[in-house]
């Protein structure tokens, strides 16, 4: 008797975790892309960071994501043009000799609808440590999942351009973030 | 006068010869400062002053060069030797060839970059080529040696008016000056 209620126990734990214990996705191959748009005095300029890693926990046999997490070379911004990415890892901007590397972890991932959600999370970047909430949809199927997304942040917040580059004169506060990323399950 | 004669200058000439003489000296003052400016939104303010000006220049260069077509050029100075008529020729030649060219490959320069500006901080210009961080190199280092054959230019251009006004004492320079 005693054997078989630790061996029912055992199922339902083994079942209780083979549940909870979610697959991880993580992103693959090079068709990923992380872009930030912003201006320069009213033109738009688009740039990217050339390397990043996203990491997807999912639930269920639905594969629903519960948690996000992106880490970003910042070294790697590139927006094609060599002063302007040379300016972008010096101090006032990025500072990527300091910090070479910004990351998001979710807290919460809610599901908006069948394919859409939002994760609130924190994002620590050139030593700060701020929140910042992020749209993304999400499908998964046949062991492949595509994940693409806009998020907003505020450069001030982060320190992101400071000095003469500072406030709204010339480059707006708010830059957009989209991201396009190919995820593949890997535990 | 506005016409040229085979005497001398006419005004539409000395105006325009004058004129992108004044622009270039503060256009090489910009590109000069410019180049040693620390990256700052005060440079990028710089630079497009350097990139309008360089495209007024070129505007009123072409001007120039269709006002010399439509008009005959005063002759060279009585019993000029023949190498000097050749040399004056020669070097005009290669000065008006650069008064396009270094523009130009400024042009080249500022649209392979992505840096964004407007003409007189106005409206964007045409882009000649995408932005391309190797070809801006090659194009900014193509513009640098423009000009520094330029200035070598421009000193012969300069000692040889000066050599007719002092030394040869002719009307060289007054018919460009007064006409």
């Amino acid at each position: 008797m005693r054997v078989i209620r630790a061996g029912v126990c055992a199922a339902i734990a083994w079942l209780a975790t083979g549940q909870a214990v979610a697959d991880a996705w993580h992103s693959t191959g090079d068709a990923n892309e992380l872009a930030f748009a912003t201006a320069y005095d009213g033109q738009p300029l688009e740039g990217r960071f050339r390397q990043f890693d996203v990491r997807v926990e999912t639930e269920g046999p639905a594969a629903v994501p519960a948690t996000l997490a992106v880490s970003v070379n910042v070294a790697g911004a590139d927006m094609n043009d060599r002063d302007i990415n040379e300016t972008l890892a010096s101090p006032d901007w990025f500072d990527s000799g300091a910090y070479p590397s910004a990351s998001f972890a979710s807290h919460s991932v809610e599901q908006e609808s069948l394919d859409h959600f939002v994760a609130t999370g924190t994002l620590d970047l050139k030593g700060v440590r701020a929140p910042v909430t992020v749209d993304f949809s999400w499908n998964a199927r046949d062991g492949r999942a595509k994940l693409a997304g806009t998020a907003q942040l505020s450069r001030s917040t982060w320190s992101i351009g400071e000095g003469e580059w500072a406030g709204e004169d010339h480059i707006p506060d708010t830059v957009k973030l989209r991201f396009t990323v190919n995820l593949t399950p890997r535990n | 006068m506005i016409r040229n004669d085979s005497q001398t200058w006419g005004s539409v000439a000395r105006a325009l010869h004058w004129s992108i003489a004044a622009l270039i000296g503060i256009q090489l003052c910009l590109g000069w400062i410019g180049g040693e400016m620390a990256r700052s939104p005060a440079k990028v303010n710089l630079m497009t002053a350097h990139k309008s000006l360089g495209l007024t220049v070129l505007a009123l260069v072409v001007l120039r060069i269709l006002w010399r077509w439509a008009n005959v050029a005063p002759q060279p100075p009585e019993r000029s030797p023949r190498w000097e008529i050749l040399a004056a020729k020669a070097s005009h030649l290669v000065l008006y060839l650069l008064l396009v060219a270094v523009p130009l490959s400024g042009w080249v320069a500022a649209s392979t970059s992505a840096i964004p500006w407007k003409f007189w901080w106005l409206a964007p210009l045409p882009n000649l080529l995408e932005p391309q961080p190797d070809l801006h190199e090659v194009a900014g280092e193509v513009h640098e040696a423009l000009v520094t054959t330029f200035l070598v230019v421009l000193g012969v251009h300069v000692v040889a008016a000066l050599r007719h006004h002092f030394l040869q004492r002719d009307r060289v320079l007054m018919r460009m000056w007064r006409g």
